[in-house]
């Protein structure tokens, strides 16, 4: 990870409050002094609205508000904001009082979140940020209104993570809304929810929550640290913000585990760890993160154990085979026939006998193929992303193996990884599946089992070399974590996982009673 | 903030396990039986002393100097110029010692796996993963061979699959006709086999807990003496006294005795994962050298570079034996030095310390 020291800290109150060059001086009182010295800032961007208006039909005191288009709900501007400044009735006196501003957020503005600005500075990064500032004549204190709204999303099933029985609701783009989307599931009033912002020119809100009782102060204290010590012009998704925090950037491996589903997150905050969700984007995500994270899928503590057993062990299979059946091919056909039983190797040595190419090629081609494949699959729309994938299944299999260019074996192991690749729940993972294939395909093309054993061991070492936030990514095979075997290959029945894992720091280890099931519930 | 090298008492025991199951695990019953026919796993039960006294005279001489290490431990009784060389002396062992593992580790790879492949090349790779493991730091060691340790039992497997097959009892008897020369050289032979548990010379400072090192070595030795018990026994049924003689690695050859409708040849997956056991105590070892040899120089952190070198030494020695004679040959060098660094140089130090108790005191 790449650290630059750079501003402290920011609390909630000095958000808004960046680094740049614009002055902290004071702001004039008089309103035409203060458009006078906002006008530099603002005059270029045509979609800056100034609305000037009169507070209070008998007080006749000039204000303006200035915001931005589309940025903020018209409906609570009007109804809220504009109506009451605008009908704004004291009694006589008030309207010199040297606390005008006050008194009309407290008694006038019927709307949430309210405060003032005094600086030049603070006044241009609130406008900015989305706020409205309200400038009032004779007084250096602007109102700022906070009525975010604008066109969002609708709140909808994220399509890369959909469950049968899990819940419909996925993340949206609305920092806010996200944050509500876990305090319906989550009403601790331990759950901290604190705000920054990252980017000197995005100033992107980021928050991070965290079970205040449960997860661990240095994780917490560490990862504030660590995305306030970004310096960057700006981050525009979770993305940016998982690559600046990792600590082994070059590694294979994604070392931060993300989400769509406030479900999922709420059940890693319930498990000490820390969440972070970012405005702009539907991704959350959960530090610290094991290996084992990108394996699971929400509907394994849906489902019932069994089920959710065998699926989860295979997909830890499936992981193996998505990396490492063409390169076992190759090992066994090119470097050790022996290995192979008779009544399978005549076959497969029939088929391949009028192929031009050794296996070694073969297979790159097939893969270099299928990985255009995908690639193209996922960046074409829907239906044309469907319709590449026929073509290149079916049409374009066929076709190559009527040419005698490829063996009908290699069009099934390249299908099958394909399909395994895709049985892994994270995206993450998914990515790391498909370039490790490459690396231990050459290396066995060159050592063939030996190699795939060597290849394998590398990785091995590489993930147990990989720790993050005081938690070992490849806990609990390595350090061995015993009692978080209970959530691994196989998930024992809920009732069953009394302790937290031990893998990573928490402070409140214990996670329920001790409930049987069996004696209808009671402890 | 904790060391990077620090591990847990689990971890020690499979590092201790690792340092000594290679690839002695598959030609231990031939030389064992060699000199004691089916009396061979009695050699291995009585064999196991050496690690025994290693870990006691190693365990009381760290806890004479808590929380210093190796180098510290040997400056402060030999002085710093004589410390330093008794280090180097380690070293230089560990090189030695490593060059026959490795080596022969080539060879098997290059006879079963790799007939055409140059065994340069071969070893080069291997060599590579032990660097890279060892450049990790003591922590990441200690994690492999945690991991690692699975594969021994699953290799244990395997061996066990032809003695379901084929096994007679009466190759085991008849008991009590031992001559107490032969299974006394039998037993220094099991030295090779044991070679390995002096790494707790480095390992010991960074144990988080101490006062747990005697059951994490007695549980590694057990471990150990099983694993060897399985293979000697699982060697002598199958094949029985005589015929073990006849093969260089019995371990792998009664592999070839059965065969799994899906796995016709059970050694190739047998070695696929042997691979990852050998090398094991092709980390444990050099990463214990290298990492003294950081310490030594006045900077842990370095490890990586030292490994590296290290590495680099073991790997061009490995190249010098051109036959497995000279391989066995270097067996025989290798007890005589395990004895030395492994029993005789604790226990020369613990004299040290003892007559030295001044000197313990300020340490």
């Amino acid at each position: 990870m790449r650290i630059i020291p750079r501003k402290p800290l920011v609390n909630n109150n000095q958000a808004s409050q960046g680094t740049n060059s614009i002055p902290q001086d004071a702001m004039p009182s008089a309103i035409k002094d203060q458009v006078k010295v906002l006008t530099p800032y603002l005059e270029k961007n045509e979609d800056m609205v100034r609305r000037d208006l009169s507070i209070g039909s008998s007080l006749n005191i000039t204000a303006q508000a200035v915001y931005l288009n589309n940025v903020i709900d018209n409906v609570t501007f009007n109804d809220h904001i504009l109506k009451p400044l605008m009908h704004y009735g004291s009694p006589e006196g008030d309207a010199k009082a040297s606390n005008l501003p006050d008194l009309l957020l407290t008694s006038s503005l019927s709307v949430g979140q309210v405060k003032t600005a005094t600086t030049l500075n603070e006044t241009v990064h609130y406008i900015f940020d989305g706020l409205i500032v309200i400038l009032v004549d004779g007084y250096q204190e602007a109102l700022v209104v906070d009525i975010h709204g604008g066109e969002f999303r609708t709140v909808d099933e994220p399509p890369g993570e959909r469950t049968a029985r899990g819940p419909r609701e996925g993340f949206i783009e609305n920092l806010d809304i996200n944050i509500s989307m876990i305090r319906r599931r989550l009403r601790d009033p331990k759950l901290v929810v604190r705000k920054t912002t990252v980017g000197r020119r995005t100033r992107t809100p980021v928050a991070i929550l965290y079970i205040e009782d449960i997860a661990s102060p240095d994780t917490v204290n560490d990862l504030r640290k660590r995305i306030d010590a970004i310096d960057t012009d700006g981050v525009v998704a979770t993305g940016y913000l998982e690559q600046y925090l990792e600590k082994s950037p070059w590694s294979f491996f994604p070392q931060v585990w993300s989400s769509e589903r406030p479900d999922r997150l709420t059940t890693k905050l319930l498990e000490g760890r820390v969440v972070v969700i970012m405005h702009g984007t539907p991704l959350a995500f959960a530090v610290p993160t094991l290996a084992l994270d990108f394996f699971q899928a929400s509907e394994d503590y849906y489902e019932r154990t069994i089920y959710s057993s065998a699926i989860r062990t295979m997909r830890f299979m499936a992981f193996f085979l998505a990396v490492s059946l063409p390169s076992l091919y190759i090992a066994l056909f090119a470097f050790s026939p022996e290995l192979v039983p008779l009544k399978l190797l005549i076959p497969v040595a029939s088929a391949r006998t009028q192929v031009p190419f050794p296996v070694v090629i073969e297979t790159l081609i097939q893969e270099f193929i299928i990985q255009m494949v995908i690639e193209s699959g996922l960046r074409l729309p829907g239906s044309i992303g469907q319709t590449v994938g026929v073509v290149a299944g079916i049409i374009l299999g066929q076709a190559a193996i009527t040419a005698k260019l490829a063996s009908p074996v290699i069009i099934i192991i390249i299908a099958v990884t394909t399909i395994a690749t895709f049985v892994i729940p994270s995206s993450g993972m998914l990515l790391a599946s498909r370039i490790l294939r490459l690396p231990l395909l050459l290396i066995c093309a060159a050592f063939g089992i030996y190699g795939f054993s060597l290849a394998w061991l590398f990785i091995v070492i590489h993930l147990a070399s990989l720790e993050d936030f005081g938690a070992p990514f490849y806990a609990p095979f390595a350090p061995l974590r015993w009692k978080d075997f209970k959530d691994s290959f196989f998930r024992v029945p809920l009732w069953k996982m009394n302790q937290r894992p031990e893998s990573y720091p928490v402070q409140d280890k214990q996670r329920q009673g001790t409930t049987n099931p069996n004696a209808g519930g009671e402890s | 903030m904790s060391s990077p090298h620090s591990i847990s008492s689990q971890q020690l025991t499979f590092i201790l396990t690792g340092a000594q199951v290679g690839s002695a695990m598959l030609a231990l019953p031939a030389l064992l039986c060699t000199e004691a026919g089916q009396h061979a796993w009695m050699a291995v039960l009585l064999g196991a002393l050496f690690p025994l006294a290693s870990l006691f005279f190693i365990e009381r001489l760290g806890r004479r100097f808590p929380g210093l290490n190796f180098v510290q431990v040997n400056q402060t009784l030999l002085g710093k110029i004589g410390g330093a060389a008794a280090v180097l002396l380690f070293v230089v062992y560990v090189v030695f010692f490593e060059m026959e593992i490795i080596s022969s580790f080539g060879r098997l790879v290059q006879i079963f796996m790799l007939p055409s492949t140059p065994i340069w090349a071969t070893l080069f790779l291997a060599m590579a993963c032990v660097v890279y493991a060892g450049s990790k730091g003591g922590k990441v060691v200690g994690r492999i061979n945690e991991t690692l340790f699975f594969g021994i039992l699953i290799s244990l497997f395997f061996i066990l699959i032809p003695v379901y097959y084929v096994n007679d009892y009466t190759n085991l008897l008849p008991l009590g006709e031992i001559d107490p020369l032969e299974l006394g050289r039998a037993v220094l032979v099991s030295l090779y086999a044991y070679a390995g548990s002096e790494v707790l010379l480095v390992y010991y400072s960074y144990v988080k807990a101490p006062d747990k090192v005697i059951s994490a070595g007695l549980t590694a030795t057990a471990l150990t003496v099983s694993i060897y018990l399985i293979v000697t026994l699982a060697c002598l049924l199958v094949f029985g006294p005589d015929k073990v003689v006849d093969t260089i690695w019995p371990g792998v050859t009664i592999l070839k005795v059965a065969g799994l409708s899906v796995i016709e040849r059970l050694e190739f997956p047998f070695l696929a994962i042997w691979v990852g056991i050998v090398l094991r105590r092709g980390i444990n070892l050099p990463f214990a050298a290298a990492l003294s040899l950081a310490q030594l120089f006045g900077n842990e952190n370095r490890h990586g570079l030292a490994m590296l070198g290290v590495g680099i030494v073991i790997y061009f020695a490995a190249l010098f034996p051109q036959s497995m004679m000279v391989n066995f040959m270097l067996v025989n060098y290798g007890c005589a030095a395990y004895f030395v660094i492994g029993i005789l140089y604790p226990l020369f130090l613990l004299g040290v310390a003892w007559i030295r108790k001044g000197v313990v005191k300020n340490a």
